[in-house]
């Protein structure tokens, strides 16, 4: 039967390309779902020395085929090893950089292996069900996202584009089994011989290695101008980029284009300058940390992708920015703008609203989301706005990264923690996550991944839970030699009863999302792609309905929760008699005798 | 010499556009073109046939009736026959099923060299080429920036082309038969000439289908049945809604706002 995920190992010159570094994180997530191993397959030329850091970069085992044949990329060679390798070792999955070379070896061999071969995707899941892998690409120049599978044919094959997937971080320790394989090289033609390698001058630095970007286009007019994007990138410590248009335009070396003919970038902060946000250029782009969008015009589509869009001319907010970044800098880390926006002291949190929605975004990707008290403080803060703000009737809460959801609290800050302080903390964040449950709005928790610990307690202290199919629960803090501080001894048993709530607090195991709806944990479960629309489309439909009339239903439920059956009548019937007295539900019922949609929305 | 060329007929991907109330495609209304890789192929092919004597250029598409328009066009820039590829039976292929159809049909025509793009705009996935290499057990060389042909003395008659990667170039030499792979770069293809229009009226399309390529063709690796890949869901992408547009501001007060956002992300 096939099975493991094997992947396959780009290097130039002996370097291992990043590219397989995030291709074994994604398979390493892959491989915990089926519960198989990740086997990178290493082809070239004096490399069997590189085969250790990919065991420390998650992979269980590296095959190598050291050859002098496979020094530079030629597509036989590298097909016929990797083909004998696929039909010696019969895999489950096959994953392939979407590089020059990869889409280049990747066709060639599922042609010979007659299977399917999805190309260029973007994001991979396996199928809760059934097991067969979900494959999701962008086609059509980026205005469609399609999934695709290949049910009946291993291994299922596909190109990944690079800087899409996540590595996982490297641990030294980690061991693994390292097969050096011989493969017959001898039937292969000399139909095609490379004459002369010519290597692309590497004049300026990889823009798809920078932490923050500041990028033009044609708006920003002139190479002169472009002078000011350098200088502001300089001040960050970031590098200059662009759209097709600057570099046709000749502002800027072909390398330095961001989009779909040009490099994929995913830097903490992307600032688009004269940008018009055209599809091809957002495939390049869209998954940047922060995007910020400067354009002269309010319909720009950079507007749609931006999470800060500023409506003016690039080049005469540049140089007082430049100036102020620098000012700021100079006077250390408080430089305070003088209406700068309210939440702007959070660090650990992002927060937005949009059309009645409000997201709570944990924001610690490296930490894996853990909560630390300032964690803590700032989710307070942020309920203190919510409890006064009648603009918001949806609060979605959320991690940051695509790996966790918050995977607990942050064990290396509570190491030296003595009794007082053991006190302090578990009393911050009961009191936070009981302020959260009771908030007037509808709380959705969008889990993402790891909802550990503090993570699952927080997850319970919101109203619904909607879970990627990637994500994971549990409690285990008694390995740590400790209980559930955060409401976990509590809130568990109440959702789940206390039988299987005994189990997952004293085993600590962690349990899938597809158990956790077995359970009752979450409501529903998705593909990690669908997670964010899924919620979204709760939280519109929710809004469509009578709004007071839900907050109403949710005291009623929330308070019923905390006292017996005949008390949790009265506060029904407390709730209930107040509708009447709104205008709501006189909308509501006359829409209905009339035949027609309510208009909620006027009240 | 034999030169075929694969074009396909993709609708302007740039100009698509998203249907703002059903968040779906609208692709009523959007031009066919000729796929601009597969644009570049055919220069470089004519270019070849300029060359080369005694040498032709034939196109090959598969694809519904309409194709007929782009293979017209590909006569009227001098190209000399035009083949159409089409049947019921062929519907629904995915990139191997696609590839195992026209390799039949470019088996049945007979080549030298065959030229494809390297992608194709509206499926994107650069697969069709070297897949129809495989099938047809020849070597094949992609992302192709420059053709020259050689006839290379005691080598042989063979290509010379450049192959693009990321970081770097190789120059190789490839003989024939043998399937290339062309990038459009930034070289205008020529246009059409009025003798190559009144030319191309004078000329018929040739059709192939299912019939006519069944010596080559196993029926259980064509059309949706043959293909091992199933789109099973697509969605125009969710619009990323959080965001904050602000108008109005003074310059300074942009400043502050951007200001606000670096420190919020610890930029600054
Ligand atoms: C197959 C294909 C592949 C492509 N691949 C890529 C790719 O990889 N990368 C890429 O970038 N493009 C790509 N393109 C091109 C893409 O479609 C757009 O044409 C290109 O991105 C436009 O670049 P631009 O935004 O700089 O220019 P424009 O679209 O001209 O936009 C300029 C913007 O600047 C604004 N502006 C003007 N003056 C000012 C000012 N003073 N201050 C602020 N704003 C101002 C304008 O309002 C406008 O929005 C591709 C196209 C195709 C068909
Ligand atoms: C949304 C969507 C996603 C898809 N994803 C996949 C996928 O991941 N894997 C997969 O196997 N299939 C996929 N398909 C199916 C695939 O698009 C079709 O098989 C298509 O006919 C060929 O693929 P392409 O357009 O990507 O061509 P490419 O492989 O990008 O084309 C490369 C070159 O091959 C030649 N060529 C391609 N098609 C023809 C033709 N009909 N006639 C003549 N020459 C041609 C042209 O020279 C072209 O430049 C997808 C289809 C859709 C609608």
């Amino acid at each position: 039967m096939s099975k493991d995920i094997f992947v396959f190992i780009e290097q130039r010159d002996g370097n291992i390309q990043n590219v397989s570094y995030e291709l074994i994180g994604e398979a390493s997530s892959l491989a915990e779902d089926l519960n198989q191993k990740v086997i990178g397959v290493l082809l070239g030329s004096g490399i069997e020395d590189k085969a250790e850091a990919l065991i420390e970069y998650g992979a269980d085992e590296v095959i190598v085929v050291d050859n002098k044949i496979l020094k530079e990329y030629m597509t036989e060679p590298y097909a016929k090893a990797l083909t004998d390798i696929v039909l010696d070792r019969d895999p489950e999955i096959l994953l392939i950089g979407a590089t020059t070379i990869g889409r280049d070896l990747g066709p060639r061999i599922s042609a010979r292996l007659r299977t399917g071969l999805t190309a260029d995707c973007t994001s991979l899941f396996i199928d809760p069900e059934t097991k067969d892998l979900h494959m999701t690409r962008p086609a059509f120049g980026g205005n469609l996202m399609a999934v695709i599978q290949c049910r009946n044919h291993r291994p299922q094959m596909a190109t990944i584009r690079p800087g899409v997937m996540q590595p996982i971080e490297r641990d030294e320790k980690r061991q693994g089994i390292i097969n050096v394989v011989e493969i017959d090289f001898s039937a292969i033609s000399d139909s095609v011989e490379i004459l002369e390698v010519i290597k692309k001058e590497k004049k300026s630095s990889d823009i798809t290695k920078a932490k923050y970007v500041v990028s033009g286009g044609r708006g920003v007019g002139s190479k002169e101008n472009f002078d000011k994007l350098k200088e502001l990138s300089d001040v960050i410590g970031g590098e200059v980029a662009g759209s097709r248009a600057a570099v046709e335009a000749g502002w800027l070396e072909t390398e330095k284009q961001v989009g779909q003919t040009g490099k994929t970038v995913r830097p903490d902060l992307y600032i688009a300058c004269g940008i018009s946000g055209a599809i091809q250029h957002v495939a390049g782009m869209e998954n940047s940390g922060m995007i910020i969008g400067i354009n002269k015009n309010d319909t720009a589509p950079i507007f749609d992708v931006a999470d800060l869009g500023i409506v003016g001319d690039v080049n005469a907010i540049l140089p007082p920015l430049i100036t102020a970044i620098k000012k700021a800098k100079e006077e250390g880390m408080d430089y305070v703008a003088p209406s700068s926006n309210k939440y702007m002291g959070m660090e650990n949190i992002l927060y937005n609203v949009n059309n009645g929605i409000a997201y709570l975004t944990i924001n610690r990707p490296k930490s894996l989301n853990a909560l630390n008290r300032k964690t803590l403080l700032e989710i307070g803060a942020v309920v203190d706005l919510l409890e006064k703000d009648e603009t918001v009737q949806v609060l979605i809460v959320r991690g940051a990264g695509g790996r966790a959801f918050v995977a607990g609290a942050d064990i290396s800050l509570m190491l030296d923690m003595d009794e007082a302080a053991g006190e302090e903390i578990s009393t911050l964040a009961q009191s936070v996550f009981s302020r959260l449950k009771n908030l007037p709005q509808v709380v959705i928790g969008a889990i993402n991944g790891y909802a550990l610990g503090g993570g699952n307690e927080l997850a319970m202290a919101c109203d619904i839970r909607v879970a990627s199919s990637r994500a994971k629960f549990g409690q285990p803090e008694v390995k740590l030699g400790l209980i559930p501080g955060f409401g976990g001894t509590q809130r568990l048993q109440r959702l789940v009863g206390q039988g299987y709530s005994k189990e997952l607090i004293f085993t600590g195991d962690m349990i899938s999302a597809e158990e956790a709806y077995r359970i009752g944990l979450v409501s529903k479960v998705v593909a990690p792609e669908a997670l964010n629309r899924v919620v979204n489309d709760l939280a519109m439909k929710i809004m469509s309905n009578g709004i007071q009339a839900v907050k109403m239903a949710k005291k009623a439920i929330n308070e019923g929760g905390c006292v017996d059956l005949e008390n949790g009548m009265a506060v029904e019937n407390r709730e209930w008699t107040s509708c009447f007295t709104n205008d709501e539900s006189k909308e509501g019922m006359s829409a209905f005798v009339e035949k027609r949609k309510p208009r909620f929305r006027d009240f | 010499m034999k030169i075929l060329v694969c074009m396909k007929q993709v609708p302007d991907t740039s100009e698509v556009t998203l249907d703002p109330i059903t968040n779906t495609l609208i692709r009523k209304g959007v031009r066919s073109i000729i796929n601009p890789d597969d644009k570049a192929g055919i220069e470089a092919a004519l270019s070849l046939r300029d060359e080369i004597q005694n040498s032709e250029v034939i196109v090959v598409s598969m694809g519904p009736p309409q194709a007929e328009i782009a293979l017209m066009e590909t006569l009227a820039m001098g190209c000399d026959e035009a083949y159409l590829i089409s049947d019921r039976k062929f519907g629904g292929s995915d990139t191997l099923a696609t590839s195992t159809i026209l390799a039949a049909a470019l088996k049945k025509i007979g080549f030298d060299l065959i030229i494809t793009g390297r992608q194709a705009i509206d499926g994107d996935t650069a697969q069709v080429g070297p897949q129809i290499a495989e099938h047809l057990g020849i070597p094949h060389v992609s992302y192709v920036e420059e053709f020259f042909y050689s006839d290379g003395g005691d080598e042989g008659k063979a290509m010379i082309v450049m192959r693009q990667f990321e970081d770097r170039y190789h120059k190789i030499r490839v003989k024939f038969p043998c399937l290339l792979t062309a990038i459009s770069g930034y070289k205008e293809p020529r246009y059409l000439t009025v003798s190559g229009v009144f030319d191309a009226d004078n000329k018929e399309i040739k059709h192939f289908g299912y019939e006519e390529l069944k010596e080559h063709l196993d029926e259980s690796c064509i059309g949706l049945k043959g293909s091992p890949t199933k789109v099973v869901k697509s969605y125009t992408k969710e619009q990323k809604s959080q965001g904050t547009v602000l108008k109005g501001l003074t310059n300074n007060e942009a400043v502050e706002a951007i200001m606000a956002r670096l420190k919020e992300g610890h930029i600054i």
